[in-house]
C-alpha cells in the first residue's frame, strides 16, 4: 500500500514530546511509589494491594503515546482521483553506435522494445522524448498521450533525426531539465544509451537535476567487449569504418552511465529483458512520486490520521480499566 | 455535497462521537475503583471523618482531567475542518492545430517579405500561448500528415516544434494537400484525449488534391469531418489568401459538419482577426467551485496530550489519592 506522512513543521518538537512526557511520568510514578511507602511502610502492600499490571499498563501508556504522535504526522493514503503517478523524460541515444548488434537484435532495437513495454504499462503517467547523440532534439514534450509518444519513438532512427554525430549526454539531460521546468513538475530522467560520451559533463547536469528535485536513471546497452555498427546502404549491408579504413568497434561505457546516474540520485542498470523499464517504473518511480505528491498536496490524498488515533484512544483506555493494585 | 454554501467550520466524521458513550463507562468504571484516601504531607485523611479540604476536594480532578483528554481526542476523531472556498478551477481545451506546410504556403500575399507559412506560424504561436489552459498539439501535413506534437501543456516546447515546421519541397512527391488525412490524424489524437472540450483548428491554403475519386483509401474532408462529429470534436477551418480561387466546398462542409466556423484571411490583420474570434468562441471554462480543506484535528489531540500529561503529573503528586 502506498502511503506517506504530511509531516507538520513542528514534528521535531512532536519527536522530543513522546519521550519526554513518558520519562516525566515515569519519574512521577516513583516518587508516588517511595511517598506511599514513606507513609504507610510496610504495611503499603497489605492496605492498598500489591502493584498489578505495572509492565503492561506501561506498555499500553508508551504504545499510545506513539500512536497519538504518529496521528500528529499526518498519515496519508492516495486519494480516489489523485494523479499520482511520474512524470518521465526519456532521453533515447541515436548515435550510430546504437546500431552495434550487441542488442536484440541491435543496441536501439532493444531500447525501443524496453520503451514500449514501459508506455504500454505506465498508465497515467506523463511521457516526453528527447533523442540525441552530439546535440539533443525535442520529439515531444511532457503529454499523457503515451500513444503518441509511442508513434513518435518508432520514427526516431539511430544516425538520423540529430544531425550532429557523437554523443554528449549533458545536452539531453540539459532539455530534460528545461522540459520539467516548464511543466512546473519534478521528475524522472532516464538516460538510454551506450554511454560512449564524447563530450560535455553529464554528471555535472545530472546533479543539477538532482538538486532541483529530479533524479536521473541510466540504462545501458551494449557489452563491454563491444561489438561492429552495421551499416545498411540499399540492400547492402556494410561495417562502419574509420577513416583509416578500419572496422569502428563501440562498447558499452557504463562507467559514465553509473556516474551520472550517481549524481543524479537515481540508479545505473545494464539492459535487461523487456519489461526492465516497466518494472522500474511499478517498484521504484511510481511509489516515490506518489509520496511525494501526496506530501505536497492536499487534493490527492485521504487523510488517515484516524487509524492511529483510534488504537491510541483504546490502548489509554484499556491502560484506565486495568487496576493499579490488587487488593 | 460541497459548494460555495458549504464552507466554515465543521466535523467531516462526525459518527465518531459516538464512541464519547464507550468513554464515559470507562471512566465510571475508573472511579468506581477511586481510593477512598488522599495524602497530604505525612498525614492521612480517613474519607469522611473530616470536613474535606481542599486537597481531598481537587483529588478527583485527574480523572476529570482524562475524562477531558478522552473527549478531546473523540472530537479530534471526528475530523474538525474548516473548508475554505477555492477560485473556480480552469477546465481546457485539448486544441489540435491542423498546420498546411505544401508549397503554396510559401506565397508572400499576407504580409510583404513573409511567406504564408511564417505569419501562420507567428500567429498560431501567439494563439496557444495566450491559452495556458490547454493542451495544445500540432499535425503539419502536405501529401501525408505528420505528427509534430502531441497534446501537452508545455507551450513553450509546442510553440519550439511549431518553429520547426518547414516548407516541403515544391513540386516534390510530397508536394500536395491532405485535409482529411492531417484532420482524421488530429481526430485520432483527440479520440484519446480526457476532457469534454476537443477542438481542430485547420489553416489551409489549399484543396484536397489526396482523397479524390479514384483514390478510395484516402480520408476524404467529408469524411474525416463525420468522424469529428461522432467524437464531439470541433473543426475551425482557415482558409488562407484569396478563398474566391479555391473551391472551399469540402472544408465548409468540414467545419459545418462538426459545428465549427469557417474563416478567410487574406492579410495577415484578418488572419490576427480569426485567431481571435476562435479565441472568443472557445473561451475560458471554469470546473465547479472547489474547497480547501484545512484541517483541525491536531489541536484537541495536542490539548488531550497536555490534559493527559497533567492527569497524570497531579495523579502522582501530593495531590494525587493514595493507591
Amino acid at each position: 500500500m502506498i502511503w506517506a506522512l504530511q509531516v507538520p513543521g513542528y514534528w521535531l518538537a512532536l519527536l522530543l514530546l513522546a519521550p519526554v512526557a513518558l520519562l516525566l511520568g515515569a519519574v512521577a510514578t516513583r516518587r508516588a511509589n517511595a511517598r506511599t511507602a514513606r507513609l504507610l511502610g510496610e504495611r503499603g502492600d497489605e492496605l492498598c494491594g500489591a502493584p498489578a499490571f505495572v509492565r503492561t499498563r506501561a506498555l499500553a501508556a508508551a504504545l499510545a503515546c506513539a500512536c497519538f504522535v504518529l496521528a500528529l504526522l499526518r498519515p496519508v493514503t492516495p486519494g480516489r482521483d489523485a494523479e499520482l503517478q511520474p512524470d518521465v523524460v526519456l532521453c533515447v541515444d541515436v548515435s550510430r553506435s546504437m546500431q552495434a548488434t550487441d542488442g536484440a537484435p541491435t543496441r536501439f532495437d532493444a531500447m525501443v522494445a524496453q520503451v514500449e513495454a514501459l508506455l504500454d504499462t505506465a498508465v497515467g503517467s506523463r511521457f516526453a522524448l528527447v533523442a540525441f547523440a552530439g546535440d539533443a532534439q525535442l520529439v515531444a514534450p511532457l503529454t499523457a498521450d503515451r500513444a503518441a509518444v509511442r508513434w513518435l519513438l518508432q520514427e526516431l532512427r539511430p544516425g538520423a533525426v540529430v544531425a550532429r554525430a557523437g554523443t554528449d549526454l549533458s545536452k539531453p539531460l540539459q532539455l530534460a531539465a528545461q522540459l520539467l521546468d516548464s511543466a512546473h513538475t519534478v521528475g524522472e530522467v532516464v538516460l538510454l544509451s551506450d554511454g560512449e560520451e564524447q563530450q560535455g559533463d553529464g554528471a555535472a547536469v545530472a546533479q543539477a537535476l538532482r538538486v532541483a528535485g529530479h533524479r536521473v536513471q541510466s540504462i545501458g546497452y551494449g557489452s563491454e567487449a563491444g561489438s561492429k555498427i552495421v551499416v545498411t546502404r540499399g540492400d547492402e549491408q556494410s561495417f562502419l569504418q574509420d577513416e583509416r579504413g578500419v572496422d569502428v568497434i563501440t562498447r558499452l561505457e557504463a562507467h559514465g552511465l553509473r556516474a551520472i546516474a550517481a549524481a543524479g540520485g537515481g540508479s545505473y542498470a545494464h539492459a535487461g529483458d523487456e519489461a526492465q523499464l516497466a518494472e522500474r517504473w511499478r517498484d521504484d518511480w511510481l511509489p516515490r512520486a506518489a509520496s511525494r505528491r501526496m506530501r505536497a498536496d492536499e487534493h490527492a490524498v485521504a487523510q488517515r490520521f484516524a487509524w492511529p488515533l483510534f488504537a491510541g484512544l483504546l490502548l489509554w483506555m484499556l491502560r484506565m480499566c486495568l487496576p493499579e493494585r490488587r487488593r | 455535497m460541497i459548494g460555495a454554501v458549504d464552507v466554515g467550520f465543521a466535523f467531516r466524521a462526525p459518527q465518531w462521537f459516538a464512541l464519547a458513550a464507550v468513554v464515559l463507562a470507562v471512566v465510571l468504571v475508573r472511579r468506581r475503583r477511586r481510593a477512598h484516601v488522599a495524602t497530604s504531607g505525612g498525614f492521612v485523611f480517613a474519607d469522611g471523618a473530616l470536613p474535606r479540604s481542599l486537597r481531598q476536594r481537587l483529588a478527583g480532578l485527574p480523572l476529570l482531567l482524562e475524562l477531558s483528554a478522552l473527549l478531546l481526542l473523540v472530537t479530534a476523531l471526528a475530523r474538525p475542518v474548516v473548508l475554505e472556498a477555492e477560485p473556480p478551477r480552469r477546465l481546457g481545451l485539448d486544441v489540435l492545430l491542423c498546420f498546411d506546410r505544401s508549397s503554396s504556403m510559401a506565397e508572400q500575399d499576407l504580409a510583404p517579405g513573409r511567406s504564408r507559412l511564417q505569419v501562420g506560424k507567428q500567429l498560431a504561436a501567439e494563439f496557444l500561448l495566450a491559452r495556458p489552459d490547454d493542451r495544445l498539439g500540432l499535425v503539419a501535413f502536405a501529401r501525408f500528415a505528420d505528427l509534430v506534437c502531441p497534446p501537452t501543456v508545455d507551450h513553450e516546447a509546442a510553440a519550439g516544434l511549431l518553429r520547426d515546421v518547414a516548407l516541403v519541397d515544391s513540386e516534390g512527391p510530397e508536394d500536395a494537400t491532405a485535409i482529411g488525412a492531417a484532420v482524421g490524424m488530429a481526430a485520432e489524437l483527440l479520440q484519446r484525449a480526457q476532457s469534454t472540450g476537443k477542438l481542430i483548428v485547420l489553416l489551409t491554403d489549399g484543396e484536397e488534391n489526396v482523397a479524390v475519386a479514384g483514390a478510395p483509401e484516402q480520408i476524404a474532408p467529408v469524411h474525416a469531418g463525420q468522424w469529428c462529429r461522432e467524437l464531439g470534436i470541433r473543426v475551425h477551418v482557415i482558409v488562407l489568401g484569396k478563398a474566391a480561387a479555391l473551391d472551399t466546398t469540402a472544408v465548409q462542409q468540414l467545419a459545418a459538419l462538426t459545428t465549427g466556423r469557417f474563416f478567410t484571411a487574406a492579410d495577415e490583420r484578418a488572419l490576427r482577426a480569426v485567431y481571435a474570434e476562435i479565441d472568443r468562441l472557445e473561451g475560458t471554462r471554469f470546473a465547479e467551485p472547489g474547497v480547501h480543506v484545512v484541517e483541525w484535528f491536531a489541536l484537541p489531540l495536542l490539548l488531550a496530550l497536555l490534559l493527559l500529561t497533567a492527569a497524570h503529573g497531579l495523579r502522582r503528586s501530593p495531590l494525587g489519592a493514595l493507591p
